[in-house]
């Protein structure tokens, strides 16, 4: 009895590795096949259905980074106010919470509505950027958040009993200490938003015509997630499949990319994590 | 939520805060008070925005918003229930689909002895988290679409476009973060008390049953309403799979062709094009920001709970 | 150090970010609206770009109704339509002035895929297409086809081509029935289901379906009078789901937009839209 439930975990344990592996093997094998130098070189050409995806990239490129530099103040200014305002922390973190919750296309409506119609700015990157930015400060935050706690507190100790302020200890200790993990936290966060779709759909994206962005207002740019998701409405188009295939890959490639650091430090976590090394009967 | 953060801030608090800490006050101070303070308002602004907002159609529509399965912006009526009916019903299959694999799968890598499959095995599931949603539309649209419509049109599947469809991509979406969540949870609790369970001579199995999964229950729990939350949120994968086919009701042809067949959820209503053909309309507007606002509650309302709940546990 | 460098990065951005927002470069046309005539539009632009160096921006997301409102609200400078602006357009955007610039004919057929043609399933009559969208007909062998039930994909009512459609089935946009079916958005969305689902009827544009082997245009019975949507019958709108391809502007034109009009009245232009299975509007020669 107790071997049948073990027996069905394992079954269910490789079903999903199976899943897994499927995944990640049709991403690359169908993949591969549109997937050469003038395809990541060359702009897009005949509505998507050949050239290239160079302008694609770009402009995700361009979203993350203002994505990056705006929310790095803004999460900075939260860790901050983490530290050093105790009164502010519950209200905080319930807020952080509160956005990191909501789902990515009500942030696409109200950045619509306010960006695109209220301020008149059309369709434009900064938007998109913006908005990106709200989305990933929250869990950029928490990083941040947790990366603080986790420093060793002998450096506090020291440096309080030194006599320094806060504001000190925060430039001359905290931001230099967190620089790797923010970094890592970043590039993990601007993974997942190098993938988001739903907020820029309103806002800052077009499917073609828009190159690199001469201004902030009526400049819009393409986008990997959104050409992929207006190629798969055309699914059926022999020569959109093989072009959707290779961005699809070339996307999660990115991401990837982005999120190594990520990675990189996770396995080094991990080697805390116990593992089964007592062997229980049955 | 945060209203009951604030109010645990007494006024001697602030008086106190002030008071002691004028001497602290600093530029850099000054700036993260500035940002914390604008994102602060900014979102309480677009909260009483969409509050207002929301009002025109609550007037003209009243609880039918919620009640009656009637959206037809054409014929200037809101009725949303399918909609909401959509919402639930795909992110709780979704739940239900992935729930045993994800807890019963994180139990089996839990007592892998090989350290190195293990660690591919975590690796390769965490990968998979990683996987844009709009990547994960594609493989719905060009695979599963046609490999459910080949195994369903006998039950009465018409176009392969549907709530099961959507519940089943969303089971996958969800799966990788469920699998790391339990996995993460049963290692702390296995830490603890596998050599206990050792000595006592237990088997894995009746180690789970009557150790880990009561200890880990609360975490699984927090982790499954976690998962139904972004279940629930997603919008792009699901909008390509789904059909979008406003006001269909279980009521109508059974649960089967309900779920087998298309439908239309919260977030694919509002990643369509009624965005902006609404904007002239100022019901209809208010309609999609009425939307919006009921996704806000939800997915807030969710955190705060599992938020308070593991506060309440830890 | 890094303070530092932060410091600079964020001064850098914020000159860079002030000086894009005083200095305001030669925008480019936006150009927004329906699925049908984008594809011309797009090659255009492409020619536009590479010969006269104008900027075009060019999307299709949410179709003909998108495009009047974008039209409406500034976002765009040009609409594609591919319908007439009709009595509702107007009254919701009251206050604005359009000008329609007719650059094609097009027609709107109903498709289906070429398996159920050849199955039998040749042409419907208007109170046939009534029946099949009022949900009244459920299968395709009330109309001389196979067993199959009949799965009606909706264009988003928003779409120029499921206006064209409502109007010339049921007169009135506004007579038309409230009923919910599948919907699809786009051109190539609506080709791609309907040759993916077994037993799918669409609205589609007559120059798509011509172009792709896998579906068939349905003839209409008018009358008793079987009406193919060829180029005769269009350009007589005898067919009665003709249509005039347009762009629109709603303010005086400009220099750039005066070029890429003419150019989609010159040859070169109607060679384009003659290229994509539509019909010319200049008379010239083909």
């Amino acid at each position: 009895m107790a071997i049948a439930f073990h027996r069905f975990c394992q079954f269910l344990l490789i079903f999903v590795v199976a899943l897994a592996l499927a995944l990640f093997s049709i991403l690359i094998i169908k993949g591969i096949a549109g997937f050469n130098l003038s395809f990541l070189i060359e702009p897009m050409a005949n509505a998507g259905l050949s050239g290239g995806v160079r302008y694609q990239i770009l402009g995700s490129l361009i979203l993350i980074s203002s994505a990056a530099l705006i929310a790095t103040p803004i999460a900075l200014s939260f860790c901050y106010c983490f530290q050093n305002l105790s009164p502010f922390r519950r209200p905080l973190i319930t807020l952080l919470h509160a956005l990191n919750s909501i789902p990515s296309i009500v942030f696409g409506f109200l950045a619509f509505l306010f960006f695109v119609i209220y301020l008149s700015w059309g369709k434009s990157w900064l938007a998109g950027g913006i908005i990106l930015a709200i989305m990933i400060t929250p869990s950029l935050s928490f990083f941040l958040i947790d990366s603080l706690k986790a420093l060793p507190t002998k450096y506090t100790e020291t440096t309080k009993s030194l006599g320094l302020s806060f504001d000190q200890r925060w430039w001359k200790l905290y931001v230099p200490l967190l620089l790797k993990p923010y970094l890592t936290g970043l590039f993990l966060s601007l993974g997942r938003a190098a993938g988001e779709t739903a907020p820029i759909l309103f806002v800052a994206c077009v499917f073609y015509g828009a190159g690199l962005p001469t201004g902030i207002k009526d400049n819009p740019i393409l986008s990997l997630s959104y050409h992929i998701f207006q190629l798969s409405q055309e699914a059926y188009d022999p020569q959109a499949v093989s072009r959707l295939w290779a961005s699809a890959l070339l996307i999660v490639l990115i991401v990837l990319v982005l999120q190594t650091p990520y990675y990189y430090f996770w396995n080094k976590k991990r080697k805390g994590s116990q593992h089964a090394k007592l062997k229980l009967t049955d | 939520m945060a209203i009951s953060g604030l109010a645990k801030i007494k006024t001697k608090h602030v008086l106190a805060f002030f008071a002691e800490h004028r001497s602290r006050a600093s530029l850099t101070r000054l700036i993260a008070l500035i940002v914390f303070g604008s994102v602060i308002f900014l979102s309480l602004g677009a909260f009483i925005f969409l509050v207002w907002k929301s009002g025109i159609v609550l007037r003209q529509e009243g609880p039918s918003f919620f009640l009656e399965a009637n959206w037809s912006f054409r014929g200037n009526s809101y009725g949303a229930k399918a909609l909401f009916l959509g919402s639930m019903i795909t992110a709780f299959l979704a739940l239900m689909i992935c729930a045993p694999f994800s807890l019963f799968g994180a139990w089996a890598l839990q007592n892998l002895r090989s350290e190195k499959t293990r660690f591919s095995i975590e690796a390769l599931v965490t990968l998979m988290a990683s996987v844009p949603s709009v990547v994960y539309g594609l493989l719905g649209i060009l695979l599963l679409r046609p490999f459910l419509l080949q195994i369903f049109s006998p039950f009465g599947m018409e176009t392969g476009d549907g709530l099961l469809t959507a519940s089943l991509l969303l089971s996958i979406m969800i799966l990788p973060m469920l699998f790391s969540l339990h996995l993460e949870n049963f290692s702390k609790i296995s830490k603890k008390y596998r050599e206990q369970a050792f000595s006592l001579g237990l088997s894995r199995t009746k180690f789970f049953w009557s150790v880990v999964f009561p200890l880990g229950l609360p975490a699984i729990l927090s982790s499954f309403a976690l998962g139904l939350g972004r279940a629930a949120g997603e919008t792009v994968a699901v909008f390509l799979v789904i059909g979008r086919l406003d006001n269909k009701l279980p009521s109508e042809g059974g649960w089967i062709d309900y779920l087998l067949n298309a439908g239309q959820s919260m977030t694919t209503k509002l990643g369509g094009p009624e965005i902006f053909i609404s904007h002239q309309s100022p019901t209809h507007e208010s309609a999609l920001l009425l939307l919006a606002l009921c996704l806000i509650l939800m997915s807030v309302g969710t955190s705060s709970i599992l938020l308070k709940f593991s506060k309440g546990e830890a | 150090m890094f303070t530092k460098l932060f410091k600079s990065l964020l001064l850098l951005v914020l000159v860079l970010g002030l000086g894009s927002l005083v200095a305001q470069v030669d925008a480019s046309i936006k150009i927004q609206g329906s699925s049908t005539v984008g594809p011309i539009v797009v090659k255009a632009a492409e020619v536009l770009k590479s010969n006269k160096d104008i900027d075009i921006v060019v999307d299709t997301f949410g179709g003909s109704a998108t495009g009047l409102s974008s039209l409406a609200s500034g976002i765009a400078q040009f609409g594609m339509i591919s319908k007439e602006i009709s009595q509702e357009d107007k009254k919701k955007y009251s206050n604005v002035h359009f000008t329609t610039h007719l650059i094609g004919l097009d027609a709107v057929a109903l498709v289906v895929s070429k398996k159920l043609y050849d199955q039998g399933v040749k042409s419907l009559s208007l109170s046939q297409i009534r029946e099949i969208y009022e949900k009244k007909m459920t299968n395709w062998k009330e109309v001389g086809g196979p067993d199959q039930k009949i799965i009606f994909l909706n264009k988003e009512p928003g779409r120029g081509t499921w206006e064209v459609f409502a109007k010339a089935v049921y007169g009135k946009l506004k007579r038309t029935p409230l009923v919910s079916h599948l919907e699809v958005g786009s051109n190539e969305e609506a080709k791609s289901k309907v040759i993916s689902t077994p037993g799918a009827l669409t609205q589609l544009s007559v120059a798509w379906a011509e172009k792709d082997p896998r579906v068939k245009a349905l003839g209409l019975l008018v009358d008793g009078k079987l009406i193919l949507p060829d180029e005769k019958h269009i350009r007589s709108k005898e067919y009665p789901m003709s249509r005039n391809l347009y762009l629109v502007s709603s303010k005086p034109l400009n220099k750039d937009q005066r070029e890429l009009l003419n150019f989609l009245y010159s040859n070169a232009g109607q060679n384009i839209v003659g290229d994509y299975g539509y019909l010319r509007v200049s008379k010239d020669k083909n």
